[in-house]
């Protein structure tokens, strides 16, 4: 079977099984999203970020390169979206920046990333999702809304518990603590109902996502993140001097679409929600297709 | 850290943070019949199909373990059914001992027992597979024989076993690895959506405990504590001697047998007519009780095992 066709059928379709599911269940039992979203951000997912974080074995310089060469991708991708954007009116702009520079670094990219790289990939995808976290709830209301203020801006994101538990977690982990194994699995065992969660939440969004007819713009904003974003990160990461595992992880969100919190934060801040919210849409509907190809390369690199 | 503080002490943190959660009101009041949905339909189904259909060993003589559970099982609702008037102030008070003696909570049960005992999750899956219809039946016939409400008809017997989602995904568990049907990208999403369901459920469980009217049931339920929690895996013991179950899965019978009644419970005795407020009363109660009785359960266990 080929290559490609292997890992969709691993790596990617289970993931998207799982939003299927998610979807299904949205339509059949009428879960209110807002709720589960909640468990997921405020217990499941810290408990999955303190975890690896305290279990991290990667060295102090394999996290720094691994997130100088994500900046670096960031700044490019950003700078690419502003200049194709040139003439689109500001909101509009922002939105393709935003759209660019949020990937969907949790729901999609930590199962896809453990699926494909397994555990030693988990742990570089969930550094990149912090990091990517920070930046959605400091700049992100302003890059897919409007400007908010400084002020705002760390409010939320000191009030964004996976932050913490990520702090607690890597001191943890400097100081060579061992915290006692059954206070370990009661945190093991809602980290593992989060990747699940997100999914499921991710399913549900979809398919509430109001009509659904994606403009120009959106398709633009598509190809940006789904076509340019893998090959932008490839050279970027290559220039920064990542390689193997670092790079093709890199390379994977990269080729994330947009994260469904971009399209809450548009509609939250007054943005351009429509666009937003149809990147988001077409882009997670055709990751089904572009990430086995994606990840055919990718795994070249390791 | 013993093996049983590992396996008792998450168990404890999720139920009681459950607990705190609901009683904080964090989250909004509609959020806990929802989740309760989503494990009963998609989550724990899932869990349980995983576990049967890729089991691997452990499963031999199952007949032997399923006739030391139904039988077990049997002893306790005809000591409960001969000891109604004593147990119970009345038929629907009844209803509520009844359930809390023969039902179980299958999310402690995945918590507890393949932690307790490494390469059980397919014994697990299967005690819960053979346990899980009769209970149903049982507890179904004894709320419409008893509380009154409703009459009873076999058909809503029937569906009560038929429509369960939990009954379905073992029999599909079973029929899957029976003709070693490869399951493809289906094993990696179920397994996905079944690792959700033991830290979502034991949130639930804590959820839904109410210790408010303790004090004014205690009779009915001691009783019920009494027959689930010590006549039920005792019996179940003298039928698993008689049948020679070995030792490997007498062990976790045993500990499976004294767990606490279910959350499930309580859904029912609401839809039928049952007492709910004695039956959230007996659910809090052996709750609570059993986080200090299965680490004892376990210890007999062991020296039963040792000695036969």
């Amino acid at each position: 079977m080929p290559a490609v066709l292997v890992l969709l059928l691993d790596v990617v379709l289970p993931v998207f099984l799982v939003i299927a599911a998610g979807a299904a269940i949205g339509v059949r039992f009428g879960l209110e999203v807002a709720p589960i979203n909640r468990v997921a951000l405020y217990a499941a997912v810290p408990a999955l970020a303190y975890r690896t974080l305290a279990e991290l074995e990667l060295g102090g310089a394999t996290v720094t390169r691994l997130l100088a060469g994500y900046a670096g991708y960031l700044l490019v991708a950003a700078a690419l979206a502003a200049l194709i954007g040139r003439g689109w009116t500001p909101i509009q702009r922002r939105a393709l920046v935003g759209t660019s520079v949020l990937p969907n670094a949790a729901n999609l990219n930590l199962p896809v990333a453990l699926f494909a790289f397994g555990a030693a990939g988990l742990e570089r995808a969930l550094v990149l999702y912090v990091a990517t976290s920070l930046l959605m709830f400091t700049l992100g209301p302003s890059l897919v809304g409007r400007p908010t203020t400084l002020g705002r801006a760390l409010r939320t994101v000191l009030g964004f518990p996976v932050l913490w538990a990520a702090l607690l977690g890597l001191v943890v982990n400097g100081a060579g603590l061992s915290p006692p194994t059954a206070l370990a699995r009661a945190v093991g065992l809602l980290a593992d109902a989060a990747i699940p969660l997100v999914l499921l939440t991710l399913g549900v969004q979809l398919v509430r996502a109001r009509r659904w007819r994606p403009s120009g713009a959106a398709w633009t904003a598509v190809g940006l993140k789904l076509g340019v974003g893998p090959l932008l990160a490839a050279a970027v990461g290559l220039v920064a001097g990542l390689r193997g595992l670092d790079l093709a992880v890199l390379v994977l969100i990269g080729a994330m679409p947009t994260a469904v919190n971009a399209a809450m934060l548009a509609v939250e801040f007054d943005g351009d929600a429509a666009l937003v919210g149809d990147a988001v849409v077409a882009g997670t509907a055709l990751a089904l297709v572009t990430l086995p190809i994606v990840l055919t390369l990718a795994l070249r690199l390791v | 850290m013993s093996t049983v503080a590992v396996a008792i002490v998450p168990l404890t943190l999720l139920i009681a943070l459950g607990f705190a959660l609901r009683r904080a009101e964090f989250l909004p009041e509609p959020f806990w019949p929802g989740l309760d949905r989503l494990n009963y339909w998609v989550l724990f189904p899932a869990l349980i199909f995983v576990s049967l259909a890729t089991a691997r060993g452990g499963l031999e003589g199952s007949g032997r373990v399923a006739l030391a559970v139904w039988g077990g099982l049997a002893v306790v609702a005809t000591l409960a059914l001969l000891g109604r008037r004593l147990l119970a102030a009345d038929g629907r008070s009844f209803t509520s001992v009844f359930q809390g003696s023969v039902r179980f909570n299958s999310f402690a049960a995945f918590a507890v027992v393949p932690v307790l005992f490494p390469g059980a999750a397919g014994l697990t899956a299967l005690l819960v597979a053979m346990t899980v219809p009769v209970v149903n039946v049982a507890s179904v016939t004894v709320l419409a024989r008893f509380a009154g409400r409703h009459p009873l008809r076999w058909s809503r017997v029937a569906r009560s076993v038929a429509g369960n989602p939990l009954i379905l995904a073992s029999l599909a568990g079973i029929v899957v690895r029976s003709v070693e049907l490869p399951l493809g990208p289906f094993e990696d999403a179920l397994g996905l959506l079944g690792q959700a369901s033991l830290g979502t459920g034991l949130l639930s469980v804590g959820a839904t405990l109410r210790f408010r009217g303790v004090a004014a049931q205690l009779r009915p339920i001691a009783g019920s504590s009494v027959l689930k929690l010590v006549a039920l895996p005792l019996a179940t013991w003298g039928f698993a001697v008689a049948l020679r179950v070995p030792p490997e899965q007498l062990a976790p019978l045993l500990v499976f047998q004294a767990l606490p009644t279910s959350s499930a419970a309580f859904v029912l005795a609401r839809a039928m007519g049952g007492d709910e407020r004695l039956m959230a009363s007996i659910l809090a109660v052996q709750t609570a009780l059993a986080l200090g009785w299965l680490p004892v359960a376990f210890a007999v266990a062991g020296r039963v095992v040792a000695g036969s």
